[in-house]
């Protein structure tokens, strides 16, 4: 249900895509009864919805694509879970939240009694084996950087597990909500390898397999003996339909009861009576990036210049219409109001409005009143394309020749890799914490464990003003802040340190923050108790309701 | 040189054609920047990892050696590997096979008969209102975009209309009417193009077949026109149009990966499609592969076909 247009965004942080974002609706069919009536006159019935795009793998533990995701938490249960307004997190497959022995050490008692889709029981060796799995070098799991917290988990009873952690981490429970810390049967996993379990998985959740054909579609059956109250529907069927336009005639025809809608769609989509419609955050954001390394864009007061430049609104609404909006201290608008971030303050100083003499004032003092060439390297895509269109047309009235170059992926992210750009495009998908930002787009990576290679860059915006002055005393302490940030406990003294952040890294633009997404999605009516949210990735059916559809 | 002879030396040479498609592609794949691994891994990945992965798959080896072992899998008759759904290619292609035939082929069933009836009519009529009509729908159907004709098919049938299911795929032995109904429209779709410009070749053969004298000594002998049309010209006139038969099959490749696309069909052209934005090396090689067997066989046929149709025509 996202734009799945840009490889970029596939990839997204699980951190709060999946575990705020994702994880929420986690918290089982809880059975309390819709408006529409109890849930046992209406069971059963077929909720059809779309996908553009196939999972690749239906094992959590190895999958990266966050909107699969999606489909993933109706087999799998997790840990906690987070509530559908992302206010709290409550226990699911734990008893309780996680107890606290030390700074590094917390244990978790289970429920009983919950069981797998092949009739075992969880036990604290399936919770420790699940997180172990992923955490073992050798099986290459694409998510263990995002559990890199983790030293181990060990079971210290049948139903309890311990968890000892690396260092502090003040995001622990929120990633205990994600797919990434999905919990799989032991025996199951081992017995079948993870290449068939990820063809035929096993996992607690309220639904289970069915059918699986990669391209085509994937059917989930109801669980009945899930842990919490089953769900009214009998099953759940993913119909991939590429073309967005299809899957729209397909939704207002009744074929499918939900599909995502175009911008172009939105339109023609407020008029068909017989569905609903929801804009849905999705906690990304995207910008233009200038290359701080490399002249003139070395000079801060020509990366000021920009900022100048171009109404942004503008470019906004050119490139994303009404499905976006204007993102500020490179955090979405969302995650700046969640932690009352003094975004307006940002906006008023370091988000001015189009002002071509005072760029060109600045272009001036810089030593560039003449102008200068540069090249803008854009994929393919529309959007994005737009952004740079937008800019180089500003950039050409006050002489600057600027020449867009349309890459493919490959070629951008090689760009961004070495640095072998002048202006790009950046999207990222960081979640609901501003540690999904700031620690993978502004930390120095040279400074990770293990450092990076000598020419990769990486990181875009900040690896690059980290190479660009590495002296700079205010960047070194950036970097410590940002580590640690991540470690600190308490949320006021986080958020402290990100409102530092925001200022240094603001002052230097680095890059432009230009939009956040959002998708709209849209549904049938014959839908009944349904109310997807940024957050629920289980919408539906989970402890806060339960959908049943009208024949 | 018996026919049997030619059919044997012209299936060997199959070998060093395909063998030149796979270094061609090998070649070209690699020389695109970035590789599997990085687009998978995308914005910011652990370096660790793709070092990891990078090391897994072979591409930190110098491009010869991972040729020659690529090379060495093929022969043995192991297409690879899908990177992103780390399923065996054979398999997938296996899969996504049946939708593709199934659309290729009734397009071609469809295409065919109803091409050469109009060809030969407007040639017949040539230069008259039936010619100019059949000349125009020639020309609007092949310059219509496939995904513009596909989608306006799904607006018009299933939109407001409400006659037909929009998109999706059933096997034909699964449920026959359903299967119908959901093929008609991409079958249509695809069967455009084609008809139009296998049209346009027979209308076009016809006519210059119609100008010759044996035509008009026949004419003059007072032979009816209709015998004179369909036993004497059009005979002479397949010749060129069987060539054009047999390379239509890469087009109707080529179509059937929009029309799978916007008909939500699960078949080869889209696997084929996002095996390349993916950079999904053993999807782009086995498809491309597969593909090109499937052409050089169409172009085989097309050769043999030429015996039966003009006994002039020597195999030396």
């Amino acid at each position: 249900m996202t734009d799945k247009d840009n490889l970029p965004l596939d990839r997204r942080r699980f951190l709060t895509m999946s575990a705020l974002g994702g994880a929420t609706m986690l918290a089982g069919c809880g059975g309390q009864t819709t408006d529409d009536g109890p849930s046992d006159g209406s069971e059963g019935g077929t909720f059809i919805n779309t996908s553009p795009e196939s999972a690749t793998t239906l094992d959590p533990r190895m999958n990266e694509l966050a909107w699969a995701n999606s489909m993933m938490h109706y087999l799998f249960d997790t840990l906690v879970t987070i509530k559908p307004d992302g206010s709290d997190i409550v226990p699911h497959l734990a008893k309780e939240r996680p107890k606290k022995q030390d700074e590094t050490t917390y244990t978790v008692p289970l429920k009983q009694g919950v069981m797998f889709h092949d009739g075992s029981e969880m036990t604290a060796e399936d919770v420790a084996y699940s997180f172990n799995w992923v955490l073992d070098p050798k099986n290459k799991s694409t998510n263990r950087e995002n559990l890199g917290f983790i030293k181990s988990v060990e079971k210290t009873g049948d139903y309890e597990v311990t968890f000892n952690l690396r260092y502090a981490y003040a995001l622990f429970e929120l990633e205990l909500a994600g797919m990434n810390a999905a919990i799989v049967p032991k025996k199951v996993a081992e017995d079948k390898g993870q290449k068939k379990f990820a063809q035929k998985p096993v996992g607690s959740g309220p639904f289970k397999l069915k059918e699986w054909q990669s391209g085509s579609h994937l059917t989930l059956e109801r669980y009945d003996d899930y842990f919490l109250e089953k769900a009214n529907l009998k099953q759940i069927k993913y119909r991939i339909i590429p073309q967005a336009q299809t899957a729209f005639v397909d939704l207002k025809t009744g074929g499918v009861h939900q599909a995502s809608v175009s911008e172009t769609l939105l339109g023609e989509a407020k008029k068909v009576d017989s569905i609903q419609m929801k804009r849905i955050s999705q906690f990304d954001y995207n910008g233009l990036v200038f290359n701080s390394k490399r002249e003139p864009f070395d000079n801060r007061k020509v990366r000021e210049a920009m900022q100048y430049l171009v109404d942004y609104d503008e470019m906004l609404k050119a490139t994303k219409g009404e499905l976006a909006k204007r993102s500020y201290g490179f955090m979405p608008k969302e995650v700046n109001e969640a932690w009352n971030f003094p975004w307006q303050e940002w906006k008023q100083k370091y988000y001015p409005s189009r002002d071509h003499e005072k760029a060109k004032q600045l272009l001036e003092e810089a030593g560039y009143g003449d102008g200068f060439d540069v090249t803008m390297s854009t994929l393919a895509s529309g959007k994005f394309k737009k952004m740079v269109i937008k800019l180089q047309n500003e950039m050409n009235q006050v002489g600057i020749n600027a020449e867009v170059q349309e890459v493919d992926t490959g070629r951008w992210l090689d760009q961004l890799d070495t640095g072998e750009f002048d202006v790009t495009i950046y999207g990222w998908s960081g979640g609901q914490d501003p540690d999904g930002f700031y620690y993978y787009l502004f930390r120095n990576p040279r400074n990770d464990d293990g450092g990076v290679e000598d020419n990769y860059i990486g990181n875009a915006a900040g690896g690059m003003l980290y190479e660009a002055y590495p002296d700079s005393e205010k960047l070194k302490k950036a970097d410590e802040k940002i580590r640690e940030a991540r470690k600190l406990g308490t949320r006021e003294e986080r958020r402290k340190l990100y409102i530092e952040l925001a200022e240094t890294f603001q002052s230097e633009y680095p890059h432009i923050p230009v939009y956040s997404e959002q998708s709209a999605t849209a549904w049938s009516k014959k839908v009944n108790g349904y109310d997807p949210t940024a957050f629920a990735a289980q919408p539906l059916c989970n402890k806060w309701s339960n959908v049943s559809l009208d024949n | 040189m018996s026919m049997y002879r030619y059919t044997a030396r012209r299936l060997l040479q199959i070998i060093p054609v395909l063998l030149g498609v796979f270094t061609l592609t090998f070649v070209m794949m690699h020389a695109l920047p970035g590789n599997p691994v990085r687009i998978y891994l995308g914005l910011n990945p652990s370096q660790e990892l793709a070092d990891d992965l990078i090391r897994q798959y072979g591409f930190n080896q110098p491009l010869w050696q991972q040729y020659l072992d690529y090379l060495g899998r093929v022969l043995t008759g192991n297409l690879g590997e899908s990177f992103l759904m780390k399923r065996p290619v054979t398999d997938l292609m296996l899969e996504r096979i049946g939708p593709t035939l199934t659309l290729m082929g009734l397009s071609y069933v469809i295409a065919l008969p109803i091409s050469l009836l109009l060809g030969v009519y407007a040639a017949s009529r040539h230069n008259e209102l039936g010619d100019h009509v059949s000349r125009f729908l020639g020309l609007a159907g092949l310059s219509t975009p496939n995904f513009w004709l596909g989608l306006m098919l799904i607006f018009l049938f299933s939109y407001e209309l409400g006659w037909l299911p929009t998109s999706g795929y059933v096997p034909f032995a699964q449920n026959p009417v359903e299967s119908a109904k959901r093929l008609v429209m991409p079958v249509v779709t695809l069967a455009t193009a084609q008809t139009a410009t296998l049209m346009r070749m027979t209308r076009s053969s016809m006519i210059e077949e119609l100008s010759q004298e044996y035509v008009q000594t026949a004419r003059a002998y007072g032979l009816p026109e209709r015998r004179i049309l369909l036993k004497h010209a059009f005979r002479n006139a397949l010749l060129p149009l069987v060539t054009i038969i047999g390379l239509q099959l890469s087009f109707l490749l080529d179509g059937s990966v929009i029309a799978e696309k916007i008909f939500a069909i699960p078949g080869m052209g889209r696997l084929f499609f996002n095996g390349i934005t993916k950079q999904d090396y053993g999807v782009i090689m086995g498809m491309t592969l597969s593909f090109a067997l499937l052409f050089l066989i169409g172009v085989l046929l097309t050769d043999l076909a030429y015996a039966y149709i003009d006994p002039r025509i020597r195999y030396d």
